[in-house]
């Protein structure tokens, strides 16, 4: 009986090979976008679960509310195991960078990571060489990854050879890690024993009282069952305990490790994260392209039921029960299942290498051979074989042979409308897709052409190596004798590369002005050297920039506008003016920095990208804290300049390598997830009005041979081709501007939520809509006329004869 | 074998209601060969679908093989017709998809026999029919009356007790026709009972009783002297 099916289930589809390449390709479409969406939120998913602890590992989370990071400072670290003995391990990841070199090799490394010995008990990082137990715990040693080994080292063994960094420690190498999986939170390429900072820095004495200082990762490793609210709520006390009047505000907070990848959006993270919501609407949109492959079926299956009916009759009449029927059309949509598996097996090989540049992930083949696919695989055959199955395998066998056998078997109304609403349902989704894609095209454009309140083009940013101790006694000269090379405009410094995340802040306010001693306002700090606001282009909305020509200016400030609304609001309404502050007092927490007038004020401007509004900012001078030269230079042959930059540096830094950005370049770079979200979109959307229009070309097959009788006496009767392809796609051109008319709210709904994400964000203009709508609506109508067309051409005379 | 008592069909659409049947009442014996008669839209086919269970009558009683069948669910009905009753159509009625082979296979399938008992028994249902040369052929590749045999294979190869024909000459040449109508005798002289409706006079001489309808009423009922003599084994 299956063979019987089986054999009826091919002939069928041989004999309707137009049918059976729609269906068979919309859902290998379909099913090749699950497929791929599934292989990447399995890879989401498995973040860190790698390590053998996972689900027993917490990482400590510093709140201020408005702000926080992931991490902690050297008090509470170091108190930790002594104040709560349920801590099994603690491991502690400090990071950093460096120039390292090795015999006349040297490269800037950005992934060192100060680690306690303990970090390979908390976590699996398992060792190729060296012993985990002791690898770390004398100081001035590292344990590298093999990348790192080959790097330096090519085929010799690393094991006990010196590295040197920042041209000052010596780094013996104690072990060498196996690869760390992709699938990891962090990737340090070094990690350097943390009783190295003690040696090197004296860490743990200078930073004994630092509680602001919060940049150690830390990873508590709890006992088998531990609630770690349990600790959280002890976390008060502890902090209570030992900083009181100390303390810096925080709250802390405990998060599974397993979560970070997808759950935490700190500042301040080691890698950028993941997000679930984009689990989440990648995952959705795949099923709905999928679904709107199973429409297809659905729709031309109970379309060209009159078809099937007689057959039904027949097998009816020969005594076969309705579940007969149901299973024999069931083990039909099966066989295009499995049709549609095996091309989509071929597109997801096919399109993996262009999936894993658009998704960063490392996907080879050998994924589509793994036991998890295969399963993948038949249980979405399975599945789509028999949910678009059901409603026909219910509808035809639901037929009653004597009418069917008669002849007298119309399209049900039902049906009809079901069908209707079924195409109706797909445009929907295609025309929420379209405006979807448009509006993340269109927010990317204004993200990047957005003014950001300074002159972001030809600006460059060169990272400062090396410790205070290698700028500092070379920043002046420096500085002077880049100035001097054609094509440079401006050079100065800053503590922040741009865009930044402004990491340090304070409590500030205006001292001596009747502002209440505990009314403080926090703001960001950034240290700045002189003709910092010229060379990025920033104006002045009152006084000035810091001057080379007045001394006293090392202890004075500047705020953006921003700050100085915060700070205005505790001073009498008459003194609130800009120009009214200027030359007023300045105080910080803890009399910190020390007190200084305020010189000017600058206007706001963006130092972080659009995502964030300007925040409230304290410029001062502070040359300890430069990390950056912020040259700005002319137009015209940058080539040039870059390479007169490039010797200049080479000559006061000739131990250091030369690095260099745009800032432009750079603020672009942090929009990638917002450009592979858009490409994403724009492929799901091309795919799903793809496949919605092979089924409204189907159906638009269909319509027209069902009426061929009807367009023949229409045409008898003196219509014309036009009214012939207008009578045909009016029914369609109806159900995708309702389609519109639904999905348009949806839209406006779902993207505006999208957009609020953004501090600076892209008007959702009605003609964007439109233009999504009208782009859906001419595809519609493009592939209905072509078989109105042919209908409408068709002789009449053969159709007469042909009912 | 078969037995209606006031038998009755109407059917409704959205205004209007139509009576198909009105009060029929009529016996067919085991082993007779009766035709039904009557003018376009008198009610022949709505009888001939009742009586082979295909539909159901609205009012009255009707029973088959001594089992009250009005009553009958869908699923009741087609257990009891599957191999009991085979049908004959006008226009064949073959799946477009199946060979001959395999659409004379198929009622033994949903009857569940064994494989190598099908093969044989549609061997013979093709042979009986002549049309065992054509057994690959897949159904638009046969003539009309090809076409028809392969349906009365079909009809016969589960051994029924009641062959229904509807019309089955209707779309047939006379030649074809006539070899139809014998094939039908052949099968009704070796025991099995045939119920056709037909238009034609001439086929209708080929039975033994000839039941005429009009506007759903049975009007005359005649006995034949059989054209090839046979007499009906009365139980």
């Amino acid at each position: 009986m299956l063979r019987n099916y089986l054999t009826i289930a091919l002939r069928h589809l041989r004999r309707h090979p137009g049918y059976a390449a729609i269906n068979v390709v919309g859902l290998a479409v379909g099913m090749a976008c699950c497929l791929l969406i599934l292989l990447f939120v399995r890879d989401e998913l498995s973040y860190d679960r790698f390590h053998d602890n996972a689900e027993r590992v917490y990482r400590i989370v510093s709140d201020w509310g408005d702000f926080s990071v992931p991490a902690t400072s050297w008090p509470v670290v170091s108190r930790l195991e002594d104040d709560f003995p349920q801590i099994e391990a603690h491991a502690r990841l400090l990071q950093t960078d460096g120039l390292v070199r090795y015999g006349d090799e040297s490269f800037v490394e950005e992934h060192l990571f100060a680690a306690n010995p303990a970090v390979f008990d908390v976590f699996s990082f398992p060792l190729r060489q060296g012993d985990p137990a002791t690898a770390l715990s004398r100081p001035f040693t590292t344990v590298i990854t093999p990348e790192i080994a080959e790097k330096y080292f090519g085929d010799a063994d690393p094991m006990g050879q010196t590295l040197r960094v920042d041209n000052q420690y010596d780094l013996e190498v104690t072990g060498v890690l196996e690869p760390i999986p992709a699938a990891s939170h962090v990737h340090p390429d070094f990690f350097l024993s943390w009783s190295t900072l003690d040696a090197a820095l004296d860490y743990s004495e200078a930073m004994a009282d630092n509680w602001g200082a919060n940049g150690i990762y830390t990873y508590l490793l709890l006992p088998e069952n531990a609630d770690p609210t349990t600790l959280e709520a002890q976390f008060p006390d502890f902090v209570d305990r030992h900083a009181g009047s100390d303390w810096n505000g925080a709250t802390l907070l405990l998060q599974p490790l397993t979560d970070i990848h997808l759950h935490s959006h700190h500042n301040s993270e080691i890698e950028p994260n993941g997000n679930i919501a984009y689990v989440y609407v990648f995952s959705i949109i795949a099923a709905f392209v999928l679904l709107i492959a199973g429409i297809n079926f659905v729709n031309l299956s109970t379309a060209r039921s009159a078809e099937r009916a007689k057959e039904v009759g027949v097998r009816k009449s020969m005594g076969a029960q309705r579940g007969q029927l149901v299973r024999q059309f069931l083990a039909e949509s099966v066989v295009l299942a499995v049709l549609a598996l095996v091309l989509a097996v071929a597109l997801v090989a096919l399109a993996l290498p262009a999936f894993r540049a658009l998704s960063g992930k490392a996907l080879d083949v050998g994924v589509l051979t793994d036991g998890f696919t295969l399963a993948a695989f038949a249980a979405t055959t399975l599945v789509v074989g028999v949910l678009a199955g059901a409603f026909p395998a219910f509808v035809l066998s639901r037929f009653q042979p004597v009418r069917v056998l008669r002849g007298r078997l119309r399209q049900g109304r039902g049906g009809g409308w079901l069908r209707k609403g079924l195409v109706t349902f797909q445009f929907a989704v295609s025309v929420v897709l379209i405006v979807g894609t448009a509006v993340v095209y269109t927010q990317l454009d204004y993200l990047r052409s957005a003014r950001l309140g300074f002159d972001q083009e030809r600006v460059v940013m060169v990272p400062m190596q090396g410790g205070d101790d290698v700028h500092l006694p070379r920043y002046d000269a420096f500085r002077q004798a880049l100035a001097q090379q054609p094509g440079v405009e401006a050079v100065s410094a800053s503590s922040e590369g741009l865009p930044s995340e402004l990491l340090n802040g304070t409590g500030i306010a205006f001292a001596d002005a009747g502002v209440p001693d505990d009314s403080l306002q926090g703001l960001r700090l950034v240290a700045v050297s002189h003709d910092f606001f010229d060379a990025l282009g920033a104006e002045m909305v009152a006084g000035r920039g810091f001057s080379r020509e007045l001394p006293t200016d090392s202890g004075a400030f500047v705020v953006n506008e921003a700050a100085l609304d915060l700070l205005a609001q505790d001073l009498p309404q008459p003194l609130r003016a800009p120009a009214d502050a200027l030359g007023k007092q300045l105080r910080g927490w803890s009399e910190w920095p020390p007190r200084g007038p305020l010189i000017g004020v600058a206007d706001n401007f963006n130092m972080a990208t659009l995502h964030e509004s300007v925040e409230p900012i304290l410029f001062m001078l502070q040359p300890d804290w430069f990390s950056h030269y912020v040259v700005r230079v002319q137009p015209g042959d940058l080539d040039a300049t870059l390479g007169a930059l490039r010797s200049t540096w080479a000559q006061f830094y000739p131990d250091w390598p030369f690095d260099y950005r745009f800032v432009d370049q750079a603020f672009d770079a942090q929009y990638r997830a917002e450009e592979r979200l858009g490409q994403i979109f724009g492929i799901f959307a091309g795919l799903a009005i793809l496949i919605a229009c092979l089924g409204l070309f189907g159906l638009a097959a269909f319509t027209a041979q069902q009426r061929t009788k009807e367009i023949g006496v229409r045409k008898v009767l003196g219509a014309s081709v036009t009214q012939i392809v207008a009578l045909l796609s009016k029914e369609f051109v109806a159900l995708v501007g309702l389609a519109f008319v639904i999905a348009a709210p949806v839209a406006y709904l779902a993207m505006d939520r999208w957009l609020s994400d953004f501090a600076y964000r892209t008007d959702l203009s009605a003609f964007l809509f439109l233009g999504a709508g009208g782009i859906a609506l001419a595809i519609a109508v493009l592939t209905v006329s072509y078989h109105a067309l042919r209908a409408a051409l068709a002789d009449p005379v053969q159709s007469l004869r042909y009912e | 074998m078969i037995k209606t008592a006031n038998l009755k069909k109407t059917y409704r659409t959205d205004e209007v209601e139509t009576t198909a049947l009105n009060n029929v009442n009529l016996e067919i014996k085991s082993g007779e060969f009766i035709s039904i008669m009557g003018p376009s839209g008198c009610g022949k086919s709505t009888l001939l679908n009742i009586l082979g269970l295909l539909d159901t009558p609205t009012d009255g009683q009707y029973t088959f093989l001594d089992e009250e069948v009005a009553g009958m669910n869908e699923r009741q009905r087609a257990k009891l017709r599957k191999g009991n009753i085979g049908f004959v159509f006008q226009s064949f009625n073959l799946i477009d998809e199946l060979t001959v082979w395999e659409n004379v296979e198929l009622p033994l399938l949903y009857l569940d026999v064994p494989s190598k008992e099908r093969d044989e028994r549609v061997e013979a249902a093709l042979d009986r029919v002549q049309i065992m040369h054509r057994k690959t052929h897949f159904p638009q590749q046969l003539s009309g009356g090809q076409q028809q045999r392969v349906a009365v294979a079909r009809a016969v190869v589960a051994n029924p007790r009641l062959i229904l024909a509807d019309e089955p000459t209707g779309n047939l040449d006379s030649t074809h026709g006539e070899e139809i109508m014998k094939l039908l005798t052949e099968l009704n002289e070796a025991g099995t009972t045939i119920a056709m409706v037909t238009h034609s006079p001439a086929d209708a001489e080929y039975s033994h009783r000839i039941v005429h309808l009009f506007d759903g009423h049975i009007v005359t009922e005649n006995f034949m002297a059989r054209k090839y003599a046979h007499t009906p084994e009365v139980q």
